[in-house]
């Protein structure tokens, strides 16, 4: 049975990353930890604070999420609720015949490795995509 | 000024129905329903 922790973060798609931090560090009054170096590999250039539970992401040029950001602009990418077992919620969500838009293993800065599956977004899901991780250390 | 916390997300949603089905995607509250 999937177990939901609690609300992890909003990820917010940026056009630009570095710009987007000015601006957020500012609204939020807060500082990010940069995790572009271990997020490239995956399309996506990331600033992220957990405390707060905000993540700036914007694409790799010429990476999968470039025609995203082109087709649907600046918004929010995805809404993350951390998980006990992302076994048991990937069964779970199997299951109960939602459609899985991602799965995947992602070392982040600071030695911790986010296991996230993440739904395509839906009339189910409110039109949102809604990520589920599992939070090891490497 | 001091952000505490990320409170909750509200999704907007079209019905009553939409909400309970979205609503068993989770097992506890971590987050909001709103329509």
């Amino acid at each position: 049975m999937m177990k939901i922790l609690r609300l992890h973060r909003v990820e917010y798609f940026v056009n630009d990353v570095e710009e987007a931090e000015v601006n957020f560090s500012k609204l939020l009054n807060t500082k990010f930890i940069d995790h572009q170096e271990q997020t490239r590999p995956f399309g996506s250039l990331s600033l992220m604070n957990i405390e707060l539970g905000t993540e700036l992401v914007a694409p790799v040029p010429g990476g999968v999420l470039d025609p995203v950001l082109t087709a649907n602009g600046q918004g929010i990418l995805t809404i993350v609720y951390e998980v006990e077992d992302i076994n048991d919620t990937r069964e779970y969500l199997i299951e109960h015949g939602f459609e899985i838009l991602n799965d995947a293993v992602i070392p982040v800065a600071g030695g911790e490795v986010y296991h996230q599956i993440s739904l395509t977004a839906s009339e189910q899901t409110a039109n949102i995509v809604i990520t589920y991780l599992q939070v090891t250390q490497a | 000024m001091k952000i505490l916390r990320l409170h909750r997300v509200e999704y907007f949603v079209n019905d009553e129905e939409a909400s309970k089905v979205t609503g068993s995607l989770f097992t506890m509250d971590g987050g909001q329903l709103a329509g």
